[in-house]
């Protein structure tokens, strides 16, 4: 991973970056259809650790608020949620101090991403991002012809500010995925601080896409959402979800934060109505619950902290290297293929991330339950003692 | 809002959260209705509400029992990606590819058929190769294809059926990337025989090959005519054409955001790419397998919907208005007046119906059908707000007509 400068503008390279992300691409589209089939164990035994997800669900007062949306008759969900709209962009909007204006949802932060990179790159304008990093920007950039930059990490598995720094040349967007989905790592909170301004003050039509999907995971002291920036500065982008600590990454929504003018440029492809009722009745319940018992979340990062300091642990004790998890995932060298782990481990009933090119030997493995990961290692230890066997 | 207050306040009881009774105990219940006492209320409309929503062609009835009763089973499936729920977003495609005797390849889901119009724009239209729809069709297509810098021909109505004009719009369709053809059409409500539409998917497949046409069926289930049936066939064996569907109108779901196109294999996959990450949500794909599965359901909420509809057309041609042949789950009814007056009119007696639709604006309303007992109370709205009665001659369908 440690590659000169020269090497390093080569992995740049238009043409390899688009190939490149062309695959992941198909990569995606392939994770979603091939899912179903994998293992051999019935339905309700698999532990599924592979899309980071949250084994806790969305809480039960958010559960509540769906039943009691839906009604005995169920006739709220055969009418368009416009009504709730409007609150939920307030809503969010107090939550964060800023204005209704600010926010823009998505199903998902997904739609998110795909608006950014929509309006903020081209053929010309790159977007940039590491290498690898969450793919739908590099994905949707593919797609649309947009070009692509990716960034080898540092040997710490973190996003290379160096190196980013100078991949921003001439760039239309930063994809700043921090904790960065599938490594787990964080920029060391000075670190970002410092380097955001500074690479918006490098080049003048730079976008920065904040992806804050993991942000209730974070641990490390000092780390703060860049929302208040957001605000400010209309050149950067905070994107939200409720998909990981709130529980509903089934229910799908999302949201961004960031100068009203800038909402109002991503409001120009925008496609509107893609959030369901149900899901905005959830939504809803959830952000009454964050004023109401603030400490809900934070208990769940607990929880998540206790399973992934348990897991890390398991696999640190022996001998496996593990980057800096900041997430609800960890990031783990198997040293083996991340394929045959990944068959292996399905075919005992627990899913584990798929493979990340370029790091063929890492998994991604998503933190469940404390239980589930009690059981999990169990496997793991199987899988892995089978691999070294079959070595010697 | 008392009602809406009262539900939210429920939210925070005991045992809803650790924290939630000692911080009511602290705070106080009135401080916290004080504080958000500006919070929505998740219901919408109340069953007892006074005001009639027949604005938007959503199906009063909701998606039914089973429908509810999925969702409420797979409430602990919220936290899961839809390729990871118990019902997941490829077994609902591969249920759907069934109903047409299709295979999956055959079929891409969508959070409601908004999605499949945009795409399909976005899939094969361009600078040189323009979009075809009628004048007075649904309007997400053209307002795409403007924002994508996408050249629009429309071409006007069939007089006097506010129909579809098919021998036009096949002119304009040679060399177009696209043909929107809303069948039924909203919002004038009419509906093309299969006939005339296969005659017309004919013609444009041979004169007009890289030309492909987008059969919208939002509103198939509730056509009467018997002359109708759906083009999902033509889909599957003309290369050119896809039909998209959704589960927002007869299924009940506009809430729930579900729909779908079907085509031909390569088709499809070009659309594909184009679609939202994991875009349907898990509750909506457990409501839309269960209610695929209780068809009954649908027989049923059809036979309501046209005696709703039959009641409203009625009431509207014994006082002298003509309205399209309405094959959907909504009227075009020429008011003679304009649609704003008529709107505010309505909107004065809490009754809410459709927008603009240029260019009729001046002179018909869109009127979505509620329950028999909605319409029983709007139209005595109408006959206010619309005061004397005029003459016209009826209108007739365009059924038939190739």
């Amino acid at each position: 991973m440690s590659l000169s400068r020269r090497d390093f503008v080569r992995t740049l390279g238009v043409g390899a970056a688009g190939a490149y992300a062309a695959t992941l691409v198909s990569s995606r589209r392939q994770e979603a259809i091939a899912f179903a089939a994998q293992t051999g164990v019935s339905p309700s035994q698999v532990i599924n650790l592979s899309n980071n997800e949250n084994p806790m669900g969305p809480g039960q007062r958010v559960l509540d608020a769906i039943e009691r949306a839906l009604g005995p008759s169920g006739a709220f969900a055969g009418r368009y949620p416009f009504p709730l709209d409007k609150p939920l962009h307030e809503m969010i909007a107090k939550k964060w101090n800023v204005k209704p204006e600010n926010v823009m949802l998505g199903a998902g932060s997904t739609q998110i991403l795909v608006n950014s990179t929509h309006i903020y790159t081209s053929k010309e304008k790159a977007v940039v991002g590491s290498l690898p990093t969450y793919e739908e920007c590099f994905g949707y950039a593919a797609l649309i012809g947009s070009r692509t930059k990716a960034v080898p990490l540092t040997s710490e598995f973190r996003m290379d500010l160096d190196k980013t720094m100078y991949a921003l040349k001439g760039a239309g967007m930063m994809f700043y995925c921090n904790p960065n989905n599938p490594v787990a790592s964080l920029v060391n909170p000075s670190d970002s601080k410092e380097f955001l301004p500074r690479a918006l003050k490098a080049n003048k039509d730079l976008r920065i896409l904040v992806d804050e999907a993991y942000i209730d995971y974070v641990t490390t002291p000092g780390h703060e959402t860049m929302i208040p920036m957001a605000v400010q500065e209309p050149r950067l982008i905070v994107a939200r979800t409720f998909s990981k600590a709130y529980g509903m990454a089934g229910l799908r929504v999302g949201y961004a934060i960031a100068h009203e003018n800038t909402i109002k440029e991503l409001d120009k492809f925008h496609m509107g109505n893609t959030i369901s009722g149900l899901s905005y009745a959830a939504v809803l319940a959830a952000l009454e619950r964050d004023v109401a018992d603030p400490s809900y979340i934070p208990n769940e990062s607990k929880r998540n902290e206790q399973a992934r300091a348990f897991t890390l642990k398991w696999f640190a004790d022996r001998g496996y290297k593990a980057t800096d998890a900041q997430a609800n995932f960890t990031f783990v060298d198997v040293a083996m293929p991340v394929e045959d782990f990944q068959a292996a481990c399905a075919k005992e009933g627990i899913k584990v991330g798929r493979p990340f090119p370029p790091l063929w030997t890492h998994c991604r493995i998503s933190i469940g339950t404390m239980d589930e990961m009690q059981r999990a290692v169990q496997v793991f230890d199987k899988v892995l003692s089978a691999a070294k066997a079959k070595a010697a | 809002m008392t009602l809406s207050r009262r539900a939210f306040l429920r939210t925070v009881r005991p045992g809803a959260g650790a924290m939630s009774p000692a911080f009511i105990t602290a705070r106080g219940r009135e401080a916290l209705e004080g504080e958000h006492g500006s919070l929505p209320s998740p219901f919408i409309p109340p069953p007892d509400a006074d005001e009639i929503r027949i604005s938007s062609n959503e199906n009063p009835m909701g998606p039914g029992p089973s429908a509810v009763s999925a969702i409420r089973e797979n409430l602990g499936e919220s936290n899961r990606y839809p390729m990871n729920s118990k019902i997941t977003d490829s077994a609902v495609a591969k249920r759907i590819a069934t109903m047409f005797a299709a295979k999956p390849e055959n079929v891409v889901l969508a959070p409601g058929s908004t999605e499949v119009l945009r795409n399909s724009i976005r899939a094969f239209c361009g600078a040189d190769r323009p979009l075809v729809s009628g004048e007075c069709s649904y309007e997400n297509p053209v307002r795409d294809a403007e924002y994508f810098g996408v050249p629009v021909k429309t071409v006007a109505m069939h007089e006097p059926d506010l129909g579809l004009d098919l021998d036009k719009m096949a002119g304009a369709a040679l060399g177009a990337g696209l043909v929107f053809l809303c069948n039924p059409n909203n919002p004038t409500g009419t509906a093309h025989a299969h006939t005339a539409v296969a005659d017309f998917v004919r013609y444009v497949s041979k004169e007009s090959p890289y030309t492909y046409v987008l059969i919208d069926e939002a509103y198939n289930e509730y056509v009467t005519d018997p002359a109708y049936s759906s083009s999902a066939d033509l889909a599957l064996k003309y290369r050119n054409v896809f039909v998209s569907r959704t589960f927002s109108k007869a299924y009940g779901m506009a809430g729930l955001r579900q729909g779908y196109a079907v085509g031909g294999k390569e088709t499809i996959a070009t659309l594909a790419p184009y679609r939202l990450t994991f875009g349907t949500n898990v509750l909506g794909l457990s409501a839309v397998s269960a209610s695929l599965d209780d068809p009954g359901y649908i027989t049923k909420e059809i036979a309501r919907n046209t005696e709703a509809r039959k009641y409203t057309l009625d009431f509207f041609r014994s006082a002298g208005y003509t309205a399209t042949d309405s094959q959907t789950n909504f009227i075009f009814v020429k008011t003679n007046m304009p649609a704003k007056q008529f709107r505010e009119g309505c909107a004065k007696f809490k009754v809410q119906v459709g927008r603009d639709f240029p260019p009729y604006e001046k002179t018909h309303a869109r009127i979505s059908i509620g329950t028999m007992d909605e319409m029983k109370r709007a139209t005595e709205v109408f006959r206010q707000v619309l005061g004397t009665a005029p003459t016209d001659a009826p209108a007739q369908g365009p059924l038939g007509k190739s």
